[in-house]
């Protein structure tokens, strides 16, 4: 019913190539799964399918139409609905199950009520029920990714494609889900796409399932040719060479008796770490390690547990006093977060040092483009002190931040999502630079949403599934297909 | 809903927008005079013509540097400052509060006082929007224009009330603050006075602050880049609170100025305005001490050179509000911000 | 004293249902003293030379609407800042005033009319109007498809685009009906003056910013707003005749309120967090 065909986007600020010429089959009345590590395109592909996207090159192909850039394409009949849909505030759950698809022109109090049975009744179908009066601030993103559901599968459409659909909700539920989706495909003749991770899930629904890597389609197949081991492996294949040379430097073990520089307790992700080591957390999208970002390094409250740095309980402080406190923090939203796109370079590196820089009080231009200078030698940066940070690349911007984050050697490095983006070139620069970090003393978490990374540099890999740690070892003990293994819950 | 928009044009675009703006004032002189060549000739020599058309210049161009710089102080930082015309209009009262409950004997030195009182008020206003926004997370955008709503119709009531009400005259005001507080007069009978030369010397001051310090560094970067401040370690509550006290503090200052310098009491509604006016100026300037100065003397040249013209005959009707609006139209018609692209993750 | 001073009211409630329409719609409308002021002129002169009130207000509809309009494309299309655009538009249109009643009249001041304008059964006609604004603002807004979609477009226009629809022609179209109404309101305070009067607007076009947020931004709180903002003004003018009590701090006490309401509600909406789930906390520090 809907034929992808050569499928092309590299996003423009890094140079990825988030999907190569994909070709992908969507039949009527059939679920497709579509499963992928994070970074492997699903998102991307399935924006480009559903018209959030532009592609560089290909078509989608609708039922032997062509879809052009003009087509509204919801309208067409491809309905997309994203783990975290778009919402406002202050509308009601109802208003935006209508906005755009509004059916009426007397939005009264009568018309509310059967407006709300309706909702509802499909809502059932689908196996939940909702508050439709709740507002947008007031709903949960699972209230919200429902009424989305409800929404976009009242204006019938053709293709329906789920992103992570059950990714929040416990066991029965997401079989009610599932199976409503299923039985839709087989009544209408429609047929839906899911995004998902849980690989027991793909293999119970859906009817052809469809492994993404590194932005192509690695194979199609269906439950019955294949199982969840031989479905892990094509995830994590224990052939993954490593994504970079390998270092000539040997790689020395950091000394186990070592000061514990930073250590959580009685949170969802316990670990000690200690001078020297370097600290891999991965999961999939979703399922832990992306919130650990804002929790490790300050930026929003630990809802459980204590921290501890240097012996130190910094629970409560924030990420002034941890950074006086020697922690650094690559943040995995460098643009946003992590520098001020429209200062110039030499402005973007010295935040941490104004107060040294100054003599007498007054910043001189010339001590800071000294510094920046400084810094552009040791850690081989591109630009000029007076250029706008926008100009550079993505890969350009992130070596900016790291050597901001690292020149000073902080007791603790936190590094979220630091290679994504980069070519092999940056990254054997970055992993070397950790590396280098790790030797001077510093304790690093590097956290990822790429688990195969983590063979590259770091001393001891965790991994998390299900919004806790499930495993801790030392790199040594573990496999891609191991770890693999662990993500995908099959353990 | 906010119109968030960062004032960082190119410096290009700012003086292809004055030229414009220009261009269109000129044209319409030459189109709609009767006598083109006189309505011209008014406009470009009229404010420099005299001893008190200089005079006139100079204070309403010192002025607009002080509202101009208070603008800037707050826009720099991330925050929008709208109570202006409040902040103004309380200093002056303060000043004359303070002017009329001093001993005259203290002379100078009471002129001082009255101008901290003026500066002080000002900064009340001011940094309790900042406070607002620093605890509840109020918009202050809205709560200085709120607050400085509030402000005037208390400032009318106090000051034709007992003690501070004039016994009669044309003009709603104030009583005369007495003549030893005075600021001495230049270039008289026109508006200048010695006082609005402290403008040059703050506009030194901030510009060394805010562009050669770590504490301006700092405030810039609030202004670039809110989220980038607070994760670099910045106190955000500091840098939110304190360029808005400081904003509302120069407001109050011009404030007092005008009070104890020009009118020497307090005239109803003499700040109608002086808060747009400074945003304008800031704007031009794009929130730069310094780049304050010249903005605000060719807001002030624009503003008497139309007042001349009208005077003269020469043209029907006030140029300069038309003038300032295509300024302000055509300087944020050019403001885009420049794109960097999809920040998606794959 | 009146209960209900329709004269003040009136012009007050237009105005303030101008800059609700145009901040629901995301673009908070800063030119409406302008434009009540422009209003002001545009009903009289219509009436000067036509007689005709009906038309009068028409005209001073269209005109309202047409700056709107012309705040929509400097936004819209040229990208300017909503406010400072708005600003400029301020500054222009009572220059603009005062340019046009001088040239057809000769001086910049009062412009008389004759007749008073109707009242029906003891209400002013124009009260009945603004009431009937009142309602259909209330039914558009939050009963139609059109004012759900404006809603949408004004707190989320990434939902508007999830659903296929763009937010630039809604937002227009406010800008012109809040233009339109702004101008209303203008006409029905120099129509009921019975004269144009320089600067008659005196600054109700920023007292209906305050009306909005004190009337919670939607119909009929704004209408109770205006309400209490119109007493106010009545009892200051009455306090302004017996001179020894401060009518300044009547004038003042609103604003004071609005304040107090809007930090509360800010307040308020800090304590929930957005859908997504995480909370905004800014991190707490122990200093």
């Amino acid at each position: 019913m809907v034929r992808i065909e050569g499928l092309t986007k590299t996003w423009p600020d890094n140079g990825v190539t988030a999907c190569n010429a994909v070709d992908l089959e969507i039949r009527a009345g059939e679920v497709l799964a579509l499963l992928g590590e994070n970074g492997a395109g699903k998102s991307t592909l399935m924006g480009l399918l559903a018209g959030t996207i532009r592609a560089d090159a290909g078509q989608v192909v609708l039922e032997g139409r062509v879809i052009t850039p003009k087509d509204r394409v919801l309208d067409l009949g491809i309905a997309l609905v994203p783990q975290h849909p778009q919402f406002s505030p202050d509308l009601t759950l109802w208003e935006h199950a209508l906005v755009g698809d509004e059916r009426a022109l007397w939005l009264g109090p009568r018309a509310r009520r059967r407006l709300i049975e309706s909702l509802s009744a499909t809502a059932a179908q689908w196996g939940f029920t909702l508050d439709w009066t709740l507002t947008g601030r007031q709903a949960g993103p699972l209230a919200l990714q429902r009424a989305t559901l409800t929404a976009l599968f009242r204006r019938n459409p053709k293709v329906l494609i789920l992103d992570e659909p059950t990714a929040a909700l416990p066991g029965p539920e997401a079989e009610a889900l599932l199976s409503a989706v299923a039985a839709w495909t087989k009544k209408e003749g429609t047929a839906v796409v899911f995004i998902t991770h849980k690989l027991p899930e793909a293999m119970a629904w859906a009817d052809r399932i469809a492994v993404m890597r590194s932005g192509k389609i690695e194979a199609v197949v269906t439950p019955a040719e294949t199982s969840l081991e031989a479905l892990g492996a094509l995830l994590f294949p224990a052939t993954a060479t490593a994504t970079v040379e390998p270092e000539e430097e040997p790689w020395v073990s950091p000394d186990p008796a070592a000061p514990v520089v930073f250590e959580t307790r009685g949170t969802r992700a316990d670990f000690t770490l200690r001078a020297g080591e370097v600290l891999g957390l991965t999961s999939l999208r979703g399922e832990g390690a992306e919130a650990l970002e804002d929790e490790l390094t300050g930026m929003s409250p630990l809802p459980e547990g204590c921290l501890h740095m240097d012996g130190r309980d910094v629970t409560h402080r924030d990420i002034a006093d941890l950074r006086r406190l020697g922690l650094s923090y690559v943040p995995s939203d460098r643009l946003g977060r992590g520098s001020s796109p429209l200062s110039q370079l030499a402005s973007n590196v010295i935040p941490y040092r104004v107060g040294q820089l100054a003599r007498r009080g007054l910043l001189r231009r010339g001590s800071v483009r000294a510094y920046f200078h400084e810094l552009k030698t040791r850690f081989g940066l591109a630009g000029e002190a007076g250029q706008r940070l926008v100009t550079l690349s993505g890969g350009n911007i992130q070596k900016l931040i790291l050597a901001r984050e690292m020149e000073h050697n902080p007791r603790v490095l936190i590094l979220a999502e630091p290679s994504w983006g980069l070519d092999l070139e940056a990254r054997r620069i970055l992993y070397g630079l950790i590396r280098k970090s790790a030797r001077q003393g510093t304790a690093v978490v590097l956290l990822t949403s790429e688990p195969l990374e983590l063979f590259e540099v770091c001393t001891r890999i965790g991994a998390l599934a299900g919004g806790r740690l499930r495993a801790l070892k030392p790199t040594a003990e573990w496999t891609p297909e191991s770890l693999g293994r662990v993500l995908l819950g099959l353990v | 809903m906010k119109p968030r928009s960062n004032p960082l044009t190119s410096g290009v675009g700012t003086l292809v927008a004055l030229g414009l703006a220009l261009i269109l004032a000129v044209l319409l002189l030459a189109m709609l005079s009767p006598n083109p060549a006189g309505a011209l000739r008014a406009f470009f020599w009229g404010p420099l013509s005299s001893g008190l058309a200089w005079g006139n210049l100079l204070n309403q161009g010192l002025l607009l540097t002080l509202t101009g710089l208070a603008a800037s102080l707050a826009f720099g930082a991330g925050s929008f400052n709208l109570g202006g015309e409040g902040q103004t209009y309380t200093g002056g009262l303060a000043a004359l509060a303070a002017a009329l409950v001093l001993p005259v004997a203290w002379g100078p030195g009471g002129t001082l006082v009255a101008l901290t009182a003026g500066i002080a008020a000002g900064m009340t206003l001011g940094g309790l929007s900042g406070w607002l926004k620093v605890r509840f997370d109020a918009d202050e955008m809205i709560t200085t224009f709120l607050l400085s709503a509030s402000a005037v119709p208390l400032v009318d009531a106090v000051m034709t009330g007992p003690g501070i009400g004039a016994a009669e005259s044309m003009l709603i005001q104030s009583r005369p603050a007495p003549e030893a507080f005075w600021l001495p007069g230049l270039l008289t009978p026109s508006n200048f006075h010695v006082g609005v030369l402290v403008a040059l010397p703050l506009v030194v001051l901030f510009g060394i602050l805010v562009n050669h310090t770590p504490w301006g560094y700092r405030l810039r970067l609030m202004g670039r880049n809110r989220d980038f401040a607070r994760y670099a370690g910045i106190s955000t509550g500091f840098y939110a609170l304190v360029p808005l006290a400081l904003s509302g503090g120069l407001h109050g200052l011009a404030g007092a100025l005008g009070v104890l310098g020009t009118q020497h009491a307090l005239v109803q509604g003499f700040s109608a305005g002086w808060g747009w006016n400074g945003i304008a100026v800031a704007l031009i300037a794009r929130t730069n001490p310094w780049a304050v100065v010249p903005a605000a003397f060719l807001l002030a040249f624009l503003d008497q050179a139309s007042r001349t013209v009208v005077l003269q005959g020469q043209f029907p009707f006030q140029l300069s509000a038309l003038f300032q609006a295509a300024i302000l139209f055509f300087i944020t018609a050019r403001i885009v911000l420049p794109r960097f692209g999809d920040r998606r993750k794959a | 004293m009146n209960l209900i001073p329709f004269d003040l009211l009136t012009p007050l409630l237009v105005a303030t249902l101008g800059a609700l329409w145009s901040e629901r719609a995301g673009v908070l409308n800063i030119a409406l003293e302008g434009q009540m002021l422009a209003g002001a002129l545009t009903a009289v002169l219509t009436v000067h030379f036509t007689g005709n009130l009906a038309l009068s207000l028409i005209a001073a509809l269209a005109f309202g609407a047409l700056t709107g309009l012309l705040l929509a494309w400097g936004t819209l299309d040229l990208g300017a800042d909503p406010f400072i655009a708005a600003l400029g538009l301020n500054l222009f249109l009572p220059a603009l005033v005062g340019w046009v009643s001088f040239s057809l009249f000769g001086n910049l001041g009062v412009i008389r009319l004759g007749a008073a304008p109707p009242v029906w059964f003891g209400v002013p006609v124009f009260f009945l109007v603004a009431l009937g604004l009142t309602v259909a603002t209330q039914a558009l807004l939050f009963h139609t498809p059109w004012g759900l979609r404006l809603r949408a477009a004004g707190t989320s226009p990434a939902l508007m685009a999830s659903r296929g629809l763009g937010t630039k022609g809604l937002q227009r179209q406010a800008l012109g009906l809040s233009g339109a109404l702004g101008a209303l309101g203008g006409a029905f305070l120099a129509l009921t003056l019975g004269a144009f009067v320089p600067g008659i607007s005196a600054g109700k076009g920023w007292i209906a910013l305050v009306a909005l947020y004190l009337g919670l931004r939607r119909p009929w709180p704004v209408l109770a707003a205006c309400l209490v903002l119109a007493w106010t003004e009545q009892a200051s003018n009455l306090l302004q005749s017996v001179r020894n009590l401060p009518s300044g701090l009547v004038l003042g006490l609103p604003s004071l309120l609005t304040v107090v309401v809007f930090v509360a509600t800010s307040a308020a909406k800090k304590r929930f967090s957005p859908g997504t789930g995480r909370r905004l906390s800014r991190g707490r520090s122990r200093r």
